[in-house]
C-alpha cells in the first residue's frame, strides 16, 4: 500500500515541477523552447543526482541512461541533430548496455551495491564542488561567443555534410582511426581470451 | 559549388610520400595479421616481420630527410568543402618529426631484440603482442608530427590504449592487470580532460588547426574581455594530456605501477618511447603557440605557458628523484629515474620562445638528449633483465658482488648509471650541460629561469645518491661466490654497445652530435615560413587549387 502511495507522491511532484515549468516557460518570448530546455535539464539535473545518490549499480545504470538521453536532448535542442543521434546510439545505446552487462558477468548478485567509505564520499563531493565551482566561474566569466577573427563555424552541420568532410578534409583521422580500432580490437579480444596454462 | 571529387579525396604523391615510415608500419602491422593465417606462426617469423617493419619504416624517415625544406611543410592539406579547415595541413613533415621517426623506428628494434631475448620463447602470442607494439609506434610518429588538434587526440590515443593492453599482456601476473587498470582510467580521465580543453579551444578559435588557433589568440591582446582565463583552461587541460604521455608529476601515478607489472621490454618501450614522444609533441605545441606571438601578445597567455611549464619541470624531477630514495626494487627506481629525466627535458619545454630568444638551443639540447637518453636508459633496463635473468629477482640484493661475479656486465652497467646521474666523461654530462647552458642563456632574459636552472643541478646532485646505491651494492660489501651471469650473449652485447656509445658521446662524438643536433633543431616546422602567405580565414578556396604543391 505504502509503495502505491509513494509511486503517486513521485507522479504528483512530476507534475508539479512540469507545470510550474510550463508556466515558467511562458513569461519567456520563445515558450515551446524554453519549455523543452527545462524539462530536458530538469531530467539531466535529477537523474545526474540520483547516479551519484543510489547506491545499487544497476538503478545508477538507469538513471544514467536518463541522464544520457536527455543531455541527447539537449543537443537536438541546440540544433545538433547528429550529436543527439550519436549520443542516444553510442551511450544511451552501447556503454549503458555494456555497463548492464559487465555488473551481470562479473558481480556475485545481481543487487551489487555500492558503498563508499564517508572519506571517501567526502573527497569526491570536495573535487567535484571544486571542479564545479572552477568551470562554472570561467565558463560564466569569459567572452562567449567566439572571440574576434576566430573563423566562423558552421552551425548544425548535416550528416551528408559530416561524411563529406569525413571523406575528404579529415580523411586522415578517419584512417588513423580505423587503425585503432583494429589494434583496440586485438588488445580486447586478447584480454578477454580465457587463459590457458 | 561542387568540387570535382577525385582531386580532393586522394592526398597527393608528394604526402604519402612523406608519411611513408607510418604507412611502413600499418603494412607491416598487416603482415603481421596475415603471415600467420598463410602458413609460418611463432614468435621468430612475427619477430622478424615486425623487425623488417621498423627498419623500413627508419630507412624511409632517414632517406625523407633529404629534400626537407627549412621550416617543414604541412601535409595533408585540406582542400574539399568543409571551408574554415581549407589550406591547413593534418601533419608536418620537418626535420624533428623525421628525426624522431628514426630515433623511433631504431629503438624499436632494439626493444624488439630485447623482447627476443626475455619474453618471445615462453610467448604464445606474438601476433597480438607485436601488433599492439606496433601500433603504438604508429601512434607515436604521429603524435610528433600531427598541427591538427583532432590528429593529435587520436594519436595519443593510439600510443595509449595499445599500451594498456601491453601492460596487461602477462595474464598469469595479478600485479601486471592491477598496474594496467590504473594506467587504463588515468589515462581515460586525462584524454576526457584533453578533448574537454580542445573542444574550448575549438570554440572560441573555431578551428582545429594549432597554428591557426594560435594565431586567433596572437589577434587578441588589444581586446577587451579577453578570455585568459578560459584560453588558460583549455591549454592547461590539453597540455594534461600530454603530460600524462610524459608522466609528469601530478600524473606521474601510473608510471612506476605500469614499469613494475608490465614485461620488460614493455617498460622500457614505455620510459623512452612514450616520454620521447610526449615530450617532441610538448616542444611542437609550445613552439606553435610562442611562434605568432608579437611582443604585445606576451603579456596574455604566454608566461603562463612558460611557468606552467617550468614549474611542471620542477615538479616532476625532484619529486621523482625524492621517491626513487625508498625504492629496493631496481624496476622501480629506475621508472622514477625515467620520470626525473622527463622533467629535465621539460625543463627545456619552457625556454623555447622565438619570441624571446632563438628557440633551436632548447630544441637542440632536447634533440641531443632523447638520443643519448635513449641508450642509457636502454642499457639499465637491459643489464636489468640480465641480472632479473640469472638471479630470478629484481631487487637491490640480486646486484650485489656483480662487480665481482660479472666485471664486464657491472662495468657497462656502471657506465649507464653514471650517464643517468649526468656526469663526466659520459653522454648524459654532455647533454645535460647543454640543456643547463640553454636554460642559462635563457636566464638572462627572465631571472625565473635561474630557478629552474638551479633545480636540474639540485636534481643531478640528489640523483647521484640512489643510482650510486646500485653501483654501491655492484663494488661493495659481502656477497656469495656464484660466478658469471648466466644471461644471452646477444643481451651483454647490446648492453656493451650501449656503454661504448655514452663513452664515445661524451668525448669524440660530442661535435657531431652538437652538430646534428642543431641541424635538426634548426630546420624544425615553424608556422610562420609555412603558412606565411595563406591566412586561415580564407573563406572558401576552390577544391583542388588550394592544394597548390
Amino acid at each position: 500500500m505504502s509503495e502505491r502511495i509513494r509511486l503517486a507522491l513521485i507522479g504528483l511532484a512530476v507534475l508539479v515541477a512540469v507545470t510550474l515549468m510550463g508556466l515558467a516557460a511562458l513569461l519567456s518570448s520563445r515558450p515551446l523552447e524554453a519549455f523543452a530546455f527545462s524539462v530536458f535539464a530538469g531530467a539531466l539535473v535529477t537523474s545526474a543526482l540520483a547516479i551519484v545518490l543510489t547506491r545499487d549499480i544497476v538503478r545508477s545504470a538507469m538513471w544514467l541512461m536518463g541522464a544520457l538521453s536527455s543531455a541527447a536532448g539537449l543537443y537536438f535542442l541546440l540544433g545538433a541533430n547528429f550529436l543527439g543521434v550519436v549520443q542516444l546510439i553510442v551511450y544511451a545505446g552501447g556503454i549503458l548496455v555494456l555497463i548492464v552487462f559487465g555488473v551481470m558477468l562479473t558481480g556475485r548478485s545481481p543487487f551489487l551495491r555500492f558503498d563508499p567509505r564517508p572519506a571517501e564520499t567526502a573527497l569526491a563531493a570536495l573535487v567535484g564542488v571544486l571542479l564545479f565551482a572552477a568551470f562554472s566561474a570561467v565558463l560564466l566569466g569569459s567572452a562567449w561567443p567566439p572571440l574576434p577573427g576566430a573563423v566562423p563555424v558552421r552551425q548544425a552541420a548535416t550528416v551528408r555534410e559530416i561524411g563529406r568532410a569525413l571523406l575528404t578534409d579529415y580523411l586522415l583521422p578517419f584512417e588513423v582511426v580505423s587503425v585503432l580500432l583494429l589494434a583496440v580490437m586485438i588488445g580486447a579480444a586478447y584480454l578477454a581470451r580465457p587463459v590457458r596454462r | 559549388m561542387t568540387p570535382p571529387l577525385a582531386s580532393m579525396w586522394m592526398p597527393s604523391g608528394a604526402d604519402l610520400r612523406l608519411a611513408l615510415p607510418e604507412l611502413v608500419l600499418v603494412g607491416a602491422l598487416a603482415a603481421l595479421l596475415i603471415v600467420p593465417l598463410l602458413g609460418p606462426r611463432g614468435a621468430r617469423s612475427a619477430g622478424l616481420i615486425a623487425l623488417l617493419g621498423a627498419l623500413t619504416a627508419g630507412v624511409a624517415a632517414l632517406l625523407a630527410f633529404e629534400g626537407l625544406p627549412s621550416g617543414g611543410l604541412e601535409i595533408f592539406r585540406a582542400s574539399g568543402p568543409s571551408d574554415p579547415a581549407a589550406g591547413t595541413g593534418m601533419l608536418v613533415a620537418d626535420s624533428l618529426g623525421m628525426f624522431f621517426r628514426v630515433l623511433l623506428m631504431f629503438f624499436l628494434m632494439s626493444v624488439l631484440i630485447m623482447w627476443s631475448l626475455f619474453d618471445a620463447p615462453a610467448e604464445r602470442h606474438p601476433t597480438e603482442f607485436l601488433v599492439l607494439l606496433v601500433a603504438s609506434a604508429i601512434g607515436m610518429a604521429l603524435m610528433t608530427t600531427t598541427v591538427n588538434l583532432l590528429l593529435m587526440i587520436i594519436a595519443i590515443e593510439l600510443a595509449s590504449l595499445p599500451s594498456y593492453a601491453m601492460s596487461a599482456f602477462d595474464r598469469t601476473r595479478r600485479a601486471a592487470a592491477e598496474a594496467a587498470l590504473k594506467y587504463a582510467i588515468f589515462g581515460a580521465a586525462t584524454t576526457g580532460f584533453m578533448i574537454f580543453g580542445a573542444s574550448i579551444l575549438y570554440g572560441l578559435t573555431g578551428t582545429l588547426h594549432v597554428p591557426g588557433i594560435a594565431r586567433v589568440l596572437a589577434g587578441q591582446a588589444s581586446v577587451p574581455g579577453f578570455a585568459t582565463t578560459l584560453t588558460a583552461l583549455a591549454l592547461l587541460a590539453v597540455f594534461a594530456g600530454v603530460g600524462f604521455k610524459i608522466s609528469a608529476v601530478p600524473f606521474h601515478f601510473w608510471c612506476p605501477d605500469v614499469f613494475e607489472g608490465a614485461s620488460l621490454p614493455v617498460a622500457t618501450w614505455l620510459s623512452v618511447a612514450s616520454k620521447a614522444a610526449g615530450v617532441v609533441l610538448l616542444v611542437r605545441l609550445v613552439s606553435i603557440f610562442a611562434e605568432p606571438a608579437a611582443a604585445a601578445y606576451v603579456a596574455g597567455v604566454l608566461p603562463l605557458i612558460k611557468y606552467g611549464v617550468g614549474a611542471l619541470a620542477i615538479l616532476t624531477c625532484t619529486v621523482a628523484n625524492l621517491a626513487a630514495y625508498r625504492q629496493t626494487s631496481v624496476r622501480r627506481l629506475l621508472a622514477y629515474s625515467s620520470i626525473a629525466h622527463a622533467g629535465y627535458m621539460l625543463a627545456a619545454g619552457a625556454i623555447i620562445f622565438p619570441s624571446e630568444q632563438p628557440s633551436a638551443g632548447a630544441i637542440s639540447a632536447i634533440v641531443a638528449y632523447l638520443v643519448v637518453y635513449m641508450f642509457m636508459n636502454y642499457g639499465a633496463f637491459m643489464a636489468l633483465g640480465l641480472v632479473a635473468a640469472d638471479r630470478g629477482s629484481e631487487d637491490l640484493d640480486a646486484f650485489r658482488g656483480l662487480g665481482w661475479r660479472d666485471a664486464p656486465t657491472a662495468a657497462a652497467l656502471a657506465v649507464c648509471l653514471v650517464s643517468l646521474v649526468g656526469l663526466p666523461p659520459l653522454g648524459g654530462f654532455i647533454v645535460k650541460w647543454w640543456l643547463i647552458y640553454a636554460l642559462g642563456a635563457a636566464a638572462l632574459h627572465s631571472p625565473f629561469l635561474w630557478v629552474l636552472a638551479g633545480a636540474v643541478v639540485i636534481n643531478t646532485a640528489l640523483s647521484l645518491f640512489y643510482y650510486m646505491r646500485v653501483v654501491a651494492a655492484m663494488y661493495l660489501g659481502a656477497y656469495e661466490e656464484t660466478g658469471a651471469l648466466r644471461a644471452p650473449l646477444s643481451g651483454k652485447v647490446a648492453l656493451h654497445l650501449c656503454a661504448i656509445i655514452l663513452l664515445l658521446t661524451g668525448t669524440l662524438w660530442i661535435a657531431p652530435l652538437k652538430r646534428n643536433a642543431d641541424g635538426v633543431a634548426a630546420a624544425a616546422y615553424s608556422p610562420r615560413s609555412v603558412n606565411a602567405g595563406a591566412p586561415v580565414e580564407t573563406s572558401i578556396s576552390v577544391a583542388g587549387s588550394a592544394n597548390v604543391r
